[in-house]
C-alpha cells in the first residue's frame, strides 16, 4: 500500500513556506470580524486581552502545532491520525486524529463557496452589476439574496451564476492542489499574499484620504471610525466575555486547531526551523489583522453611516459587513468599481490561500496513508467535496452552512486543539514536545513557554470549550430558537457531517489494518 | 465620538506590537546565514 521509498514533496524555499503558512491563517476574518470584534468589546481596550490571548493562546498553539507537523513529516504522516499515532503509542490516538480531517474537510466544503462570493462580487464590482441610483441596505440584501438563490431579482432568476462561479473556484482550488506543495500551493502563496498586501495597502490609503465624504455631516469622519475601534473603554476588562472573545479571535485568526498546519510542517525536512518560522507566520497574519484588517471596513462605514449605523452594522455580523455594507460604499466612492474589485480580490486571495490549506490534510492522508498519487488524492477530494456542496448551495437558506460552521469550523477546532496539546505536551512530554519544537530553531524559545504550553495553553482551551458548550453548544444541538421549516435541513447537516466522520474513522481502521498486513507479509 | 488621546495610545501601541514583531521576525530570517533557503537533508 504504502510506497515508502517515494520522496515526500518539499517546500522549495522559506519564504513560500511562511507565505503559505500565513496565507492559511489570513482569511475573511482577518478583515471582516476582527475590526466587529474591537469595536464590539472594548475598542482599543480589548488589545490588551487581545495581545494576551496571542501571547498565551496563540503563539504556543503555533508552535505545537509546527512541531506536531514536521515530527509526523519524519514518519511520513502529513495529517492528524499518522501524527497521534508516533505521539502516543495508543491504539485509541490515530482515532482522535480524525478530527484534524473531518474538520479541515468540512470547513473545505462550505468555506470555497463562501470564497467564490467574493470572486463573484469582484466581478460584478468591476462590471458595476450591483450599482444602482439611490443604493440601500435593503437594496444590496436583496442583491446578496438573490446571488445565493434565496429570493429572485436583480438580474439573478436563479442560481446558476453563484452556481457557476462556485465551480470556477473550486477548479481553481483542486488545480493548486493538484500541482502540490512547491509547484501548486507556494507558487500560489507567492503571487497571491503579496497582491493582498498590495491591494489592502492601497484600499487603507483610500480610506485615510477619506477625511469627512459629506461635508454636512462631520460626525461621519473616517477618524471617528478610528475611534470607534481605538478608544478604549476599560470598563469592559471587568467582563469575562471580553476575555472570551479575545482568545475566540486569536483561535479564529490563527487558523489553529484545523489540522492545516500540521499538514504543511510536515513537509519539512527534520533540521528546518519551527521556532522561528512559526512566529513569523503568527506575527504576519497579527500584522494584517491589527494594521490593515482594522484600517479599511469599520472606519469607511463610519465615514458614510455615522458610528450608531455602524454599531447596527457590526451586530449584523461581518458578512453584512462585508457583502452589504462595503458594497454601498463603493457605490458613493469616485472610482468606487475598482475599489469594490480590489476589495474583493484581496478577500478572494485571502479566502483561496486559506482553502487550498484545508485540502491538504485529505490529500496527504490519502496519498501517505493509502498510497495514492497526488492526482488521485487531489481528485478523489474534488469528487468527494463536490457532492457535499450540492447541499450547501440549494439549503443556503435552511441554514445547513451555518449548522456545519458551527460544529466543524467553531465548536470543533477547540476540541481538536484540546487534544493536540493534551497529546504534545502531556503525552509525548512537555520535556520532549519542547525540544522537538527548538530542534533546528533560528531562535530560542524562552523556556517560560514550556510551562505555558503545558499548563496555561490547555486551560485557557478548556474554558473556551466549557463556556462555548453551555452557552452555544447545547441550545445550537437542542435546536433552540429555529424555525420549523429549517429542523429537516439542519438535521440533514447533522447526518452529513456524520457521515463524512464515520467515513474518515473507516479509513483510518482500514489504512492502518493494510499496513499491519504488509508488515505481517514483510516478515514472511 | 472623537479620537481621544487613549485611543491613539492604544492605536499606536497595537501598531508598534504587531510591526514591531514582524520586523523582528523577518529582521531575524534575513540576517541568518540560511536566510530563505530550509536546511539541507
Amino acid at each position: 500500500m504504502t510506497d515508502t521509498t517515494k520522496k515526500r514533496e518539499q517546500w522549495g524555499s522559506r519564504i513560500g513556506l511562511i507565505l503559505a503558512v500565513a496565507g492559511n491563517a489570513i482569511g475573511l476574518g482577518n478583515f471582516l470580524r476582527f475590526p466587529v470584534q474591537a469595536a464590539q468589546n472594548g475598542g482599543g481596550a480589548f488589545m490588551i486581552p487581545y495581545f494576551v490571548a496571542f501571547l498565551l493562546l496563540g503563539i504556543p498553539l503555533m508552535w505545537i502545532e509546527w512541531g506536531i507537523g514536521r515530527y509526523g513529516g519524519k514518519f511520513r504522516h502529513g495529517s492528524a491520525p499518522g501524527m497521534f499515532d508516533v505521539l502516543w503509542n495508543n491504539k485509541l490516538a490515530k482515532y482522535l486524529g480524525a478530527t484534524g480531517l473531518f474538520i479541515s474537510l468540512t470547513i473545505m466544503i462550505y468555506y470555497t463557496y463562501i470564497e467564490s462570493w467574493t470572486l463573484g462580487y469582484s466581478i460584478f464590482s468591476i462590471l458595476k452589476l450591483y450599482f444602482v441610483d439611490n443604493p440601500t441596505f435593503e437594496n444590496m440584501k436583496g442583491f446578496l439574496e438573490a446571488y445565493q438563490g434565496i429570493k429572485s431579482g436583480h438580474g439573478f432568476d436563479s442560481l446558476w451564476t453563484a452556481y457557476i462561479i462556485m465551480l470556477i473556484t473550486f477548479s481553481i482550488n483542486f488545480f493548486v492542489l493538484y500541482k502540490g506543495i512547491s509547484a501548486g500551493i507556494e507558487k500560489l502563496a507567492k503571487i497571491a499574499m503579496p497582491m493582498l498586501f498590495i491591494f489592502a495597502v492601497i484600499l487603507v490609503i483610500r480610506v485615510f484620504t477619506l477625511g469627512t465624504p459629506d461635508p454636512t455631516k462631520p460626525e461621519y469622519s473616517v477618524w471617528n471610525g478610528f475611534a470607534f475601534i481605538w478608544n478604549p473603554d476599560f470598563s469592559k476588562l471587568d467582563d469575562p466575555k471580553i476575555w472570551l472573545a479575545a482568545a475566540g479571535q486569536i483561535f479564529f485568526t490563527l487558523s489553529v486547531g484545523m489540522g492545516t498546519i500540521h499538514a504543511y510542517a510536515s513537509y519539512l525536512k527534520p533540521k528546518d526551523d519551527i521556532a522561528l518560522s512559526g512566529l513569523s507566520t503568527a506575527a504576519t497574519n497579527e500584522f494584517t489583522e491589527v494594521v490593515l484588517g482594522g484600517s479599511i471596513a469599520i472606519p469607511v462605514a463610519v465615514a458614510f453611516f455615522g458610528v450608531a449605523a455602524t454599531q447596527e452594522i457590526a451586530q449584523g455580523g461581518a458578512f453584512n459587513l462585508g457583502f452589504v455594507s462595503m458594497p454601498i460604499i463603493f457605490q458613493k466612492l469616485p472610482m468606487g468599481e475598482i475599489f469594490g474589485f480590489l476589495w474583493f480580490l484581496l478577500l478572494f486571495f485571502a479566502g483561496i490561500t486559506s482553502s487550498v490549506a484545508m485540502g491538504q490534510p485529505i490529500i496527504a492522508f490519502l496519498e501517505d496513508e493509502f498510497g495514492f498519487s497526488r492526482k488521485k488524492a487531489t481528485l478523489s477530494l474534488a469528487a468527494f467535496t463536490l457532492i457535499c456542496v450540492q447541499f450547501v448551495v440549494f439549503f443556503l437558506k435552511y441554514g445547513f452552512l451555518d449548522e456545519m460552521d458551527y460544529w466543524a469550523g467553531t465548536f470543533g477546532l477547540v476540541v481538536f486543539a484540546l487534544t493536540e496539546t493534551i497529546l504534545f505536551m502531556w503525552v509525548f512530554g512537555a520535556d520532549k514536545a519542547f525540544e522537538e519544537i527548538n530542534s533546528g530553531g533560528d531562535i530560542r524559545i524562552p523556556v517560560i513557554f514550556k510551562y505555558i504550553m503545558k499548563y496555561i495553553t490547555p486551560l485557557i482551551l478548556l474554558v473556551i470549550m466549557v463556556w462555548w458548550l453551555i452557552n452555544d453548544a447545547i441550545p445550537i444541538l437542542l435546536l433552540q430558537d429555529v424555525p420549523e421549516e429549517k429542523v429537516p435541513y439542519i438535521w440533514g447537516a447533522r447526518i452529513m457531517m456524520l457521515i463524512i466522520l464515520g467515513l474518515i474513522l473507516f479509513m483510518i481502521h482500514i489504512a492502518w489494518k493494510n499496513k499491519e498486513l504488509n508488515k505481517v507479509e514483510e516478515v514472511k | 465620538m472623537n479620537l481621544t488621546i487613549e485611543g491613539i495610545i492604544f492605536w499606536i501601541f497595537g501598531w508598534s506590537v504587531v510591526i514591531g514583531l514582524v520586523a523582528f521576525c523577518f529582521y531575524k530570517i534575513l540576517t541568518n546565514q540560511k536566510g530563505n533557503n530550509l536546511s539541507e537533508e
